[in-house]
């Protein structure tokens, strides 16, 4: 007879507890991101008294400046780590409440114009990374996940094909490490390229929902340039997020065949379970504004809620980005980011071009 | 607390949030 020993602790804390720890994170995430807001308004206010001409700089620029000096000097402080890592449902949540924003007619004409040139964009990213990857010498399964990292929503996709490719830990933390750093430099380019091509809100917005792997970095990325375009560039992404479930499958399809990875028994099962649910959300509040559920006051205070939400997101981005652990990664996954990353940029800048001819007002 | 329950709690907390506004209990949110 085998005697199996009760454990004496539950395997997680109650749920009352984990919401506490992540109290003091969330307050750093709303002190950071909040003092971005102060930074803008501050010099915007200090211009106007003293009549000069000063950059906007928007106050998602400030919050992630603030997240990267704190994290990258004294370091996030151990009790804050929990609710730092709340940045996500924050962002999620600010995109299901952004909703409130889109007639489900505009989420149809821009979604299917985002989805055809989400299709080219993977068809492109996949082709490049695999071919950068090989020609450096990376890994293959490493390859395989920088080109899903690319291709698809970075981080989140790098971890769900993990899983269903095995890969191992450090070839994933490669990964995501490289994704993070390129999302951080294309904070500071993408804005610079667009304004210099003198993009239109639409166009830069599909653009940057594009080529910007991480969700939270797409969406900072395209807030910087106008409130208009890191709309655009939330649907886009959002789209392009959709996907992840066809690829993680079709890669964890080709591992089997390689026999690198165990079978996938339930194909829809799988897919369902790599898709990502706040789409959901989103098409339900964009749903709900279109039938006219929503005064104009209700849409103004939850677009609000959404700004807010997303100003936890953009302190977090910040907060969470540590370069001196980017740095010990190595040069050649970065390498190999960047030149796939340039390319794809560069390419997906030119079939945004030829969309905004055609489609975009 | 894997993605997948992550997911459905920000569209739970959007949910409620929604509804809060709706019952007039979150107004004038300023920013």
């Amino acid at each position: 007879m085998t005697i199996v020993a009760a454990p004496l602790r539950p395997a997680h804390p109650p749920v009352a507890r984990r919401f506490l720890a992540m109290l003091p994170g969330v307050a750093a995430l709303g002190a950071v991101g909040y003092a971005g807001k102060i930074a803008e308004q501050s010099i915007a206010a200090y211009g106007r008294a003293h009549h000069l001409t000063l950059p906007n700089v928007e106050y998602v620029l400030w919050a992630i400046i603030f997240g990267l000096i704190v994290s990258n000097t004294v370091g996030v402080p151990a009790i804050c780590e929990a609710g730092v890592d709340t940045y996500e449902f924050w962002l999620k949540s600010g995109i299901v409440l952004l909703g409130v924003r889109f007639l489900l007619g505009d989420v149809a004409k821009l979604g299917a114009v985002s989805l055809v040139c989400v299709v080219l964009e993977l068809a492109v990213s996949i082709a490049v990374m695999t071919a950068l990857g090989r020609a450096f010498d990376l890994p293959p399964k490493l390859t395989s996940l920088l080109a899903i990292g690319a291709s698809i929503c970075g981080v989140s996709a790098i971890i769900a094909a993990k899983g269903a490719i095995e890969a191992d830990d450090e070839d994933a933390s490669y990964a995501i490490a490289a994704i993070l750093a390129l999302g951080a430099i294309s904070l500071f380019v993408f804005p610079l390229v667009g304004h210099a091509l003198g993009m239109s809100d639409h166009a830069y917005g599909l653009w940057v929902g594009l080529a910007v792997d991480n969700t939270a970095e797409a969406t900072a990325a395209g807030a910087l340039y106008s409130e208009a375009a890191g709309r655009f560039a939330v649907l886009a992404k959002t789209t392009r997020n959709a996907t992840i479930g066809f690829v993680v499958l079709g890669y964890a399809l080709y591992w089997i065949r390689k026999g690198g990875a165990a079978g996938v028994a339930n194909k829809p099962a799988f897919l369902w379970a790599k898709f990502p649910k706040f789409v959901l959300g989103f098409v339900a509040i964009s749903t709900l504004a279109t039938l006219g559920a929503f005064t104009t006051a209700e849409s103004a205070d939850i677009a609000n809620l959404s700004r807010w939400a997303f100003l936890f997101t953009f302190a977090g981005i910040g907060l969470r980005t540590n370069l001196r652990t980017i740095a010990r990664q190595g040069w050649r996954p970065l390498a190999v980011g960047v030149a796939g990353e340039c390319a794809i940029a560069l390419l997906t800048l030119v079939m945004i071009a030829g969309a905004a001819q055609r489609f975009l007002p | 607390m894997n993605n997948l329950s992550r997911d459905w709690m920000a569209v739970l907390a959007a949910a409620l949030a929604v509804l809060l506004v709706k019952l007039g209990l979150l107004a004038r949110i300023p920013w």
